[in-house]
């Protein structure tokens, strides 16, 4: 009991870090690992109210979609995969771009 | 650095600024962050290979004996396969984007394998996970090469390349621990394993973010500007800590123009027309190993347990002087290959492992050893083949051009892997299971043959790449032309 109540703990404190970040971020593989967490908690709790055959794919399918959107994630930012490359100074750590809200006012725009 | 000369052509110092650099910080971390794939083989191998029985356990997976023997299979079919998909990729795209790539792979299938639940679930990610071992040698070895000054390529290669049998030690050493059933829950001890892989990768994976793309690619790929900057960032680390590089002359300069994707035909005329003498020596020197290695790999449990007495439960633990002479021998010798030079250093250590097995195996066949004076014979063998070994690798990946650089390399491991893996284990099966002295004997006289053979070619037909800048050992395929001090190698070299 106590292990399962540490383990849903935990799982739920690596969840908030991650759709924190995934709200932040609003990439494709943001969406994934959100489909991915949100798999696994429907599997983890559904406890026998699911058919079987969709609890057991729950539990194949929500750990697949999380690793993928956690990879793709850091391959973008580690290796410039995904259209990466223009953020990356050479050897250098990238870093995130600007979003459209956040590049503050446009220095020509004089009207 | 460089100036355009006209629209399409491009001329730049990159490569010479490249190899003039000394070694320092930039190369060691380098080496580290990247080298860190042979170890992870060697570990995975010997894990694998060490927790097979385990997982015959009704406690664990439940296989059979043919089940853990194709799990090998199917391992050593996504090195395979992962070599040339991502060798094709890393030349296409960049050596930086597919060494964090496989490197991802292998942390993701590794770790996922322990907690695999059913037969079919542990193939497909031990599929994965030797797909990201493999592809790995592809962008790895492309990338070391290119990244390392020419004078420091060979011995640095070769240590890399030694650095399996670290693996080996860390994986045989490991299962004491995890495979111990007083230690460690049966069904926990061989996951365990299968996560000290990805856990190592892990802690690499910070280091391995901050180094560059490969500034010869960049160029060829015509990202000149990129390729000048990086080398600038590079040079900046040196001068940053207080060294003093030594001026460029225009002379080194190549004239290139961007590079178009390659096709698998013009490979295969790369290879086989343009260098068939290269490729030839990259086969020979690839199997002959092959075989050697199968040769004592394949026979020394059955040479130690039934012609030496040894007991079956020890005889394992003569995997760790094997290991120690086969670390040791790259590491030592690696520096006569950049001083003496590849082709008499090549052919001497294959001659040298072809006789010294010969020489063994007849001993062995007049019984004329014990258990101690063979595994003796068996190291001394091993430090000369193992440096021989890493120089095959050392040179598939050095004298192709750049352009196919990781495809080339990615060719000849898939050939070597399938001679290794599938043709050298069939023969020396067939010719263990009779137990005849003599046929062993016969074993050991192939695997010596074909090593001095490999050695004959190597004098032959093999190409003196030691302190040459890489485009000087073959023209790149963007090179107009170049005003350095070195000929380029002819085709039909």
């Amino acid at each position: 009991m106590a292990v399962d109540l540490l383990g849903y703990a935990l799982g739920s404190a690596i969840a908030v870090v991650l759709l924190g970040y995934a709200a932040r971020e609003r990439r494709w593989w943001s969406w994934l690992q959100v489909a991915g967490i949100a798999v696994l908690t429907v599997a983890a709790v559904a406890d026998g109210r699911l058919p079987e055959p969709a609890e057991h794919v729950a539990r194949v399918i929500g750990p697949g979609l999380l690793v993928v959107g956690l990879l793709a994630w850091r391959l973008h930012w580690d290796a410039g995969w995904f259209g990466g490359d223009e953020l990356r100074p050479p050897g250098g750590r990238a870093v995130r771009s600007p979003g459209p809200d956040e590049a503050g006012p446009d220095p020509h725009d004089r009207s | 650095m460089a100036s355009g000369i006209a629209a399409t052509t491009r001329r730049s110092l990159v490569p010479a600024r490249m190899d003039r650099l000394p070694w320092g910080p930039f190369h060691t971390k380098l080496v580290i962050a990247l080298g860190i794939t042979w170890v992870l083989d060697g570990l995975e191998i010997t894990i694998a290979s060490a927790v097979g029985d385990v997982l015959r356990e009704d406690a664990t997976l439940g296989l059979t004996a043919g089940e853990v023997g194709l799990a090998a299979s199917v391992y050593l079919a996504g090195e395979v396969v992962g070599a040339l998909f991502f060798g094709r990729l890393s030349d296409h795209l960049g050596r930086r984007k597919l060494f964090i790539v496989t490197l991802g792979l292998y942390l993701v299938a590794n770790g996922l394998t322990a907690f695999s639940f059913d037969l079919w679930i542990f193939f497909v990610f031990r599929f994965f996970a030797g797909m990201g071992i493999g592809g790995e040698y592809a962008a790895i070895n492309s990338a070391i090469d290119e990244l390392i000054p020419a004078r420091h390529r060979g011995h640095t290669d070769l240590a890399i390349n030694g650095t399996y049998w670290l693996g080996a030690m860390l994986g045989a050493a490991s299962q004491f621990v995890l495979l111990n059933p007083d230690i460690l829950p049966v069904d926990i001890g061989w996951r365990i394993g299968f996560l000290i892989g990805p856990i190592i990768g892990l802690a690499i994976w910070g280091l391995r973010r901050h180094l560059p793309e490969s500034p010869r690619w960049l160029l060829m790929h015509g990202r000149a500007d990129e390729a000048e900057a990086t080398v600038e960032q590079i040079e900046k680390d040196f001068t940053d800590r207080g060294y003093r590089l030594p001026d460029v002359d225009d002379s080194q300069a190549l004239e290139i123009v961007r590079s178009e994707k390659v096709g698998f035909v013009e490979i295969a005329g790369i290879l086989f027309r343009t260098y068939p003498k290269r490729t030839v020596v990259g086969f020979a020197l690839g199997i002959s190993q092959s075989f050697l290695y199968n040769a004592i790999f394949f026979t020394y449990v059955l040479v130690l347990t039934d012609f030496y007495g040894v007991p079956a439960s020890t005889a394992a633990l003569y995997l760790f002087p094997f290991a120690f002479g086969n670390l040791l021998g790259p590491l030592l010798l690696g520096r006569l290959f950049d001083t003496i030079g590849r082709k008499p250093m090549i052919a001497g250590t294959y001659a040298i492992s072809g006789i010294l097995l010969a020489i063994t195996g007849y001993l062995f066949e007049i019984d004329a050893l014990t258990a101690v004076t063979q595994t003796i014979l068996w190291c001394v063998i091993f430090f000369f083949a193992s440096a021989a070994a890493s120089s095959a690798y050392l040179t598939v990946s050095e004298v192709f051009p750049l352009e196919l650089r990781a495809q080339a390399i990615a060719f000849f491991f898939a050939v070597w892997q399938l001679v290794g893996g599938v043709v050298a284990p069939w023969v020396f099966g067939t010719l263990i299971g009779t137990g005849d002295r003599g046929l062993l004997f016969v074993g050991y006289l192939v695997g010596a043959g074909l090593m001095v053979l490999a050695a004959v070619i190597q004098l032959v037909f093999g190409v003196e790449a030691a302190r040459r800048s890489l485009e000087d050992v073959a023209r790149p395929l963007s090179a107009v032309r170049s005003t350095g001090v070195h000929p380029w190698e002819t085709p039909g070299s």
